[in-house]
């Protein structure tokens, strides 16, 4: 049949439909002017279905809002005054929490004065997880440490891993600093603000930082003569005075290098070499005396490695100006932590602490030393108790926990409670995400209820045949 | 509250009301498929015009729209009802249906059975009111392209049956 046909058909169909002959348009007129009746089925107002539309998108909106804001309620904002202060006490978590990705940066969310930095992750940063952590001496605020990780180098398995990063004795600072290649400058990121500010070096140099003074206010570093993956190799010595912002070179470099560091409460640096070496050399920053070399200890066949002592000298033996505590290696691997009184060599100290082979020293507190093991962040006392496990690290398989550094000055009088996790505002990229999922549920819910509205209609509206 | 009619719009009305009934009353009816409801919408269209009638410039495209979007709703709440009457057990009620022995008009309405009140209502206008495309849209509150769309889907449908019609 053509088209012609079939309009025609219609034409004569619709045609004879039969109209029977309505109300006159006098009755319709008197209706009209007949106020509406009051009761029976209401008919909506037009203006409801704006109305639901409207609240529809308000809600769509509100709920966009919700995700954008409601997780920033923890945010501190650019100035850390909401931060966690150490006047509401210094808390280490009983539990560090697994790796997690929502973890705010920095420079975003400042975590105010920090109890420890650590690297929590699998592989580098960029393809694999590792991440640099700031941990708030509430104990339970995280953040990323994102100059740290920006700072970073391509190593030799093509990973992508962070710069070395040492934290201030005070918790308030972290010093970023980059040893795989010449820079010009030393970062110190103020964990209270999040603001990063940039020390310059000159000449420019490859450094690592390695410690700073007791009062956070110098920062030794290793002027290194070339630039190295892992930091070792033939190194100076400077300091970086952070008031000033003028570095001073207290020596040339050292064929053994510097492998660790240590600036006592006076004017002294204690330095081992790399790898760790015994005897160790000191120098005064005062007086501009060459170094000497310090005795090795009576075990320390395996190496030597130095941690600054406590500011407030709450070692046993009261607090004096030239000390530091010394990890000490024997033949057999075994590691001994001991106190180190520089100026007094007859002072009366307590025994060396026996610190296993696998674990690593942090730093000491009244009655023990701190160490790092495969548990977490261990205590071990000085009266040979056993030891206690302060800090748990994360066995949920989200990757391992270490490079693990305390405020020196701050973790003595920490405690250790069952605390929550702040990670602070979630990143945009999150936020994006689930704002974008949210509005799609919502359109896809709109656009069914549609659909089917108008399926029912057609499927029960057929006209009979 | 009692709306004034003043005699120049009560000849406007008139004069529309007696030529546009009967061709709105068929359009309802093809839309719904029921003759009383038909009637009922358009007489409530004309109404509603006339509470409206200062907002209203052009009196035929409103009545066309407040016509079809009156059937929608009242397919609507059909739906509903049909639900409810097979919940509670009793039969969905029929629409009345307009006695046509003629076998052509059978046929007819056989194939307009096969599309939706939508497509049924694009066809009338478009080939019994001779409206153009936006024109029609303009009834049906869519687009050109959604009206060309629902002619052709429509058509197809009308071509399919009513040429086996023909055919047998």
């Amino acid at each position: 049949m053509t088209p012609e046909p079939v309009a025609s058909l219609l034409r004569e169909h619709f045609d004879v439909i039969p109209v029977a002959p309505g109300p006159t348009a006098a009755e319709l007129r008197a209706r009209a002017a007949a106020p509406e009746p009051a009761s029976g089925r209401r008919r909506p107002p037009p203006w409801r279905s704006a109305l639901l539309a409207v609240a529809a998108a308000a809600a769509a909106v509100v709920a966009v809002l919700a995700v954008a804001v409601l997780p920033g309620l923890g945010d501190h904002g650019s100035t850390g005054a909401a931060g966690p202060r150490v006047d509401d006490g210094v808390t280490l978590p009983r539990k560090l929490p697994g790796l997690s990705f929502l973890t705010a940066k920095v420079s975003q969310a400042p975590p105010g004065r920090a109890i420890a930095v650590f690297r929590q992750g699998a592989w580098g940063t960029r393809w694999g997880t590792t991440q640099v952590i700031v941990l708030g001496v509430d104990g339970r605020t995280y953040r990323r440490l994102d100059v740290a990780e920006e700072r970073g180098n391509w190593a030799a398995d093509g990973e992508w891993s962070a710069a070395p990063v040492l934290l201030a004795p005070d918790g308030l600072s972290a010093a970023v600093a980059d040893p795989t290649r010449v820079t010009s400058t030393i970062d110190v990121v103020d964990l209270t603000t999040g603001q990063s500010h940039p020390y310059r070096l000159d000449p420019p140099a490859a450094v690592s930082p390695l410690a700073w003074s007791p009062t956070g206010r110098s920062l030794i570093y290793a002027v290194l003569d070339g630039p190295s993956e892992d930091g070792q190799g033939p190194a100076g010595l400077a300091v970086l005075d952070i008031d000033s912002g003028r570095s001073r070179r207290v020596s040339e470099s050292l064929p053994d290098g510097v492998g660790s560091a240590a600036p006592t409460a006076g004017s002294k640096v204690i330095v081992a070499g790399d790898p760790p070496g015994c005897p160790m050399r000191v120098f005064d920053l005062t007086d501009g005396d060459g170094p000497r070399d310090l005795p090795a200890g009576s075990d320390c066949a395996g190496g030597a490695r130095v941690v600054p002592a406590p500011a407030d000298g709450t070692d046993p033996g009261g607090a004096r100006e030239d000390r530091v505590v010394v990890e000490e290696q024997n033949e057999r691997l075994r590691k001994t932590a001991r106190l180190l009184d520089i100026a007094d060599p007859d002072a009366a100290l307590p025994e060396p602490v026996d610190i296993g082979s696998e674990n690593w020293l942090v730093g000491w507190r009244p009655g023990g030393m701190l160490v790092t093991t495969s548990d977490g962040f261990v205590e071990i006392p000085t009266d040979g108790a056993p030891q206690r496990v302060l800090t748990r690290f994360s066995e949920s398989g989200s990757g391992s926990v270490y490079d693990w550094q305390v405020a020196a000055n701050l973790v003595p009088d920490a405690v250790v409670s069952r605390t929550g996790v702040d990670r602070g505002p979630w990143p945009w990229w999150w936020r994006i995400t689930l704002s974008s999922v949210l509005v799609s549920v919502f359109l896809v819910w709109l656009i069914a209820r549609r659909r089917r509205s108008r399926r029912a209609v057609v499927d029960a509206s057929r006209m009979p045949d | 509250m009692p709306v004034e009619i003043v005699p120049p719009r009560s000849e406007v009305f008139d004069a529309v009301y007696v030529v546009h009934y009967p061709p709105l009353v068929r359009l309802a009816y093809v839309t719904t498929g029921s003759m009383p409801a038909a009637e009922d919408i358009v007489q409530d269209a004309f109404v509603e015009w006339l509470r409206r009638y200062d907002d209203v410039e052009s009196p035929v495209p409103y009545l066309r729209r407040a016509v079809v979007s009156r059937c929608t709703s009242w397919i609507r709440r059909r739906v509903v009802e049909r639900r409810h009457a097979l919940l509670i057990g009793h039969p969905p009620a029929e629409p009345s249906v307009v006695a046509s022995p003629d076998r052509d008009a059978v046929a007819v309405r056989s194939a307009l059975a096969r599309i939706s009140p939508r497509q049924r209502s694009a066809v009338f206008l478009r080939f019994y009111l001779d409206l153009s495309v936006p024109e029609i849209g303009e009834a049906l509150d869519c687009p050109s392209g959604t009206v060309k769309s629902l002619l052709h889907r429509a058509m197809a449908v009308l071509h399919r049956h009513l040429g086996d019609f023909d055919d047998a």
